[in-house]
């Protein structure tokens, strides 16, 4: 289905009520509100336009909407959402309906290259495929003959095609693998998996009750939470928001807490300590489902909301009456983790706190409050990996209390490379993670590379990394590839693929491609891993049930049910060592950690300076969207925030450019002055500042915040923590 | 690549025996993944002739019960192929891998 013009509805009107279907359409499932608006003759089967529409999956972030591209011509002239896709609400933000750009974008790789000038210069020749990849092979060789094979890193993050590069890595034997999660999730991902054994997602359509603490989900797009943040159900929704930004969340919250950055444990301390003391927690779900009540009673004790004032800034009673609020509004009222990268070093244990507070209101698994990911299955693609006798671990092994063996820690790799302990690493093969911009501390991570003997970059465009490597491989968009089936998980677990909607441009070649001929090169052990189509490997993805690809093939997602499932996990066991939700955790007491949440306060900056905060804006995904020409009209450059107080202390003028300084380098910025940021803090957005003088647009735009931020660690998950940086602010 | 003649024969259904008392780590896990894989999961998927079986299909504890304590005597004739130490690299792998083992979920 697709919108028809002639009926005059406008594009904007149609996200409008998809984005408030829930209350437009009352308590209707998805699936018979898009029946609904069939009725209505406001939107129309695809067949009838009579041209090529393809149903795709967006590639411009995380969240892997539903896309139809319409193809006129043999150009992708526009793309739309895809009405049958309920997890994003049949909505396309501003970045997916820009991704054209990065089809047609004059700036994308075209032809396999190899460096000509020193690295970072930009001066690379167009080689041939075969050229470009025995050249690949040869180095690869030479680094397991001279370092091992332990002696080269694979980097990458999230893509449909991703598998193939980390298959390509196992088979090849490096341990080295080192994925974006410890520039993501990966503290999340541990102080909740440490309470319910798993990550859940907050059911934020449903909840009565929700509080964000740096979740800025008006920008930093999630879907479906980002519309159903708005929505709610009928009409009782409260949303509670601490920030120290006035963010664009905070402007549609109904209360706004300007906390001060780094002590949200307090405050959840707190309401903890008021929900135990007042008798308000689900005490029977408590007693069935949860261990180590018994100690979190005199843990909290101290943690009184007058103690938890004098460190978050929120005054005393606003933290009790909202902890009665929660509670009140329990089971329906969620605590919301956010999806972001750690802030502080003490991140772990502040999620730990987060799900407790979740826990002892009995929210687990119900409507309105935290639900365990649902997966629809899909067949594995099963490979067997040469073993080698002589592999080390991860270089970076042990350095994280927890650390994941395929994901592997920024901070802590980079760290041994630079001192070449354990073990030398001297290769690096990157796939579509761009770590100048993404990794705090930039020089080192220049450092990093410059040390590398070989680096080879998979990617779309001359991004920084790209800039900085040996040879460049091609890869076709997400909008001209054929993808794998990909299941995400969730509330509304979906299938979506990929369909090429037109033949990849210039010579850029899917990745599956790429590996397949690199395996070929490496050898017939490694090239049997690789031994088939990409249909080959989708009809294996759906063996069990081949009705997918029909449904996919029609409407370009398959769900099996348009309504979250509730009460999956109740009366079974928790992934967990207990079973149950560990309020007190035994396994990181074993390893002599706190095994409740401790709260500790951060550190002050020196006198004159300003704690450096980040965040994101609607119109750019990290690193990767900056020089898309569409969202470049919109943001063409990233500021620097500061209170308007402390501007006129300084007799700076708002759009003057300012000097930031930091420990590490300084950055020349715009200055925009406002008073929705505390005093005491200034901001700045992500994915400008560039080294590479191949993104056009935005060469020579803004600063560059990994330049600035240092890379303190989260030591228990290995993640990087981002807040713990202070700059000076001076006239340019 | 890892080449084992005896490894390579039997398809073993349940590669574990009684009275291996084994040491609770020290195993080589990857090496035990390639074990796993060449030697039992080509039986232990759907339509091999055994359960489907995975890494996650058990906890820690239910791991180490069914290595260390397994009483079946079939289980018993199969491991008897294996010599002691590629036991203990397969029983490292699947403990390090069990439903509730340290290993974090990822974010994709």
């Amino acid at each position: 289905m697709t919108l028809k013009p002639s009926k005059g509805i406008s594009r904007r009107k149609f996200m409008l009520l998809s984005a408030c279907a829930a209350v437009g359409f009352g308590t209707m499932s998805i699936g018979k509100r898009f029946q609904a608006l069939a009725a209505s003759k406001d939107i129309i089967p695809l067949s009838d336009l009579g041209n090529r529409d393809v149903f795709t999956t967006c590639g411009m972030c995380v969240n892997k909407c539903g896309v139809i591209a319409r193809v006129r011509n043999g150009v992708i002239e526009k793309l739309d959402p895809n009405p049958y896709f309920l997890k994003s609400r049949s909505m396309l933000c501003a970045r997916g309906n820009a991704g054209v750009d990065s089809v047609y974008s004059p700036d994308r790789l075209k032809y396999p290259m190899i460096r000509t000038g020193q690295r970072g210069e930009g001066k690379f020749r167009r080689a041939s495929w075969d050229e470009a990849l025995d050249l690949v092979v040869k180095n690869l060789s030479d680094l397991a003959e001279k370092y091992g094979r332990a002696g080269t890193v694979f980097v990458s993050s999230e893509e449909f095609q991703e598998h193939f590069f980390t298959t390509f890595a196992e088979c090849y034997g490096s341990p080295n693998t080192l994925r974006h999660p410890s520039l993501c999730l990966s503290s999340n991902i541990q102080g909740f998996g440490a309470t319910f054994g798993t990550n859940p997602t907050p059911d934020v359509l449903n909840t009565d009750y929700i509080i964000m603490s740096g979740a800025n989900r008006s920008e930093a797009l999630i879907t479906p939470d980002s519309i159903d943040m708005l929505t709610g159900s009928g009409g009782r929704r409260k949303l509670v928001y601490l920030d120290p930004r006035f963010t664009k969340t905070a402007a549609k919250a109904d209360e706004w807490f300007p906390i001060r950055p780094g002590t949200d444990m307090a405050f959840i301390l707190a309401m903890i300590h008021v929900i135990v003391k007042e008798n308000l927690y689900d005490r029977k779900f408590v007693e069935e489902q949860t261990e180590g009540f018994d100690k979190l009673v005199p843990h909290i004790e101290a943690y009184s909301p007058e103690w938890a004032a004098a460190k978050c800034e929120i005054p005393a009673e606003d933290i009790r009456r909202i902890a009665r609020e929660f509670a009140m509004a329990a089971p329906k009222a969620v605590y919301y983790q956010g999806r972001r990268s750690s802030f502080f070093d003490n991140d772990t244990q502040m999620r730990r706190a987060m799900a407790i507070l979740n826990a002892i209101i009995g929210n687990w698994d119900k409507i309105g409050g935290m639900v365990p990911n649902s997966q629809i299955p899909l067949e594995g693609h099963e490979f067997v990996a040469p073993f080698y006798e002589d592999i080390p671990e991860r270089l970076e092994a042990n350095a994280a209390t927890y650390l994941s063996e395929k994901d592997g820690s920024w901070k802590y790799f980079r760290d041994r490379v630079l001192e070449q302990k354990p073990y030398p690493v001297k290769g690096m093969m990157i796939y579509k993670q761009n770590p100048l911009v993404s990794v705090a501390n930039r020089e080192k991570t220049l450092k990093m590379m410059e040390q590398m003997e070989f680096i080879c970059t998979i990617d779309i465009t001359m991004n920084d990394t790209a800039c900085y490597s040996d040879v460049l491989l091609p890869e076709a968009t997400y909008l001209e590839r054929e993808d794998p089936i990909e299941s995400l998980g969730g509330i509304h677990p979906v299938l979506v693929w990929r369909e090429p909607c037109i033949k990849p441009m210039y010579e850029s070649r899917p990745n599956l491609w790429i590996m397949q001929e690199l395996a070929k090169r490496m050898g017939d052990e490694m090239s049997a891993s690789f031994n088939y189509t990409m249909q080959e490997y989708r009809e294996h993805q759906v063996k069990n049930n081949p009705e997918i690809l029909k449904a996919l093939k029609e409407k370009g997602v398959y769900y099996e049910k348009d309504t979250p499932t509730y009460g999956q996990t109740i009366g079974k066991k928790l992934k967990t060592k207990s079973g149950k939700i560990e309020i007190f955790s035994q396994k990181y007491a074993d390893k002599g950690l706190d095994p409740l949440p401790v709260y500790k306060h951060p550190e002050s900056g020196p006198a004159g300076q300003y704690r450096l905060i980040l965040g994101r804006t609607a119109y750019m995904t990290h690193g990767t969207t900056a020089n898309n020409a569409f969202l470049f009209d919109i943001m063409s450059e990233n500021h620097i925030w500061l209170h308007t107080s402390e501007a006129m202390k300084k007799g700076l003028k708002d759009g003057q450019m300012v000097k930031v300084k930091s420990p590490l380098t300084t950055e020349s910025l715009r200055l925009l002055i406002t008073e929705k940021i505390r005093p005491d803090c200034v901001y700045l957005s992500h994915g400008f500042g560039v080294l590479s003088k191949g993104q056009r647009l935005i060469f020579g735009k803004g600063g560059s915040d990994a330049a600035l931020v240092e890379d303190f660690v989260e030591p228990i998950s290995g993640n990087m923590a981002m807040h713990h940086t202070f700059v000076e602010v001076t006239a340019a | 690549m890892y080449r084992n003649g005896l490894l390579m024969s039997v398809l073993v259904v349940v590669c574990m025996s009684v009275g291996l008392a084994l040491a609770a780590d020290g195993g080589n896990s990857k090496k035990g993944k390639y074990l796993w894989k060449t030697n039992c999961k080509t039986c232990h998927v759907e339509g091999g002739g055994a359960s489907v079986l995975s890494p996650s299909s058990k906890t820690t504890k239910e791991w180490t019960e069914f290595f260390d304590k397994n009483t079946n005597p079939v289980i018993m004739e199969k491991c008897k192929k294996f010599p002691e130490a590629n036991l203990k690299d397969i029983r490292t792998y699947m403990i390090e891998h069990a439903k509730d083992s340290d290993q974090p979920e990822t974010c994709g």
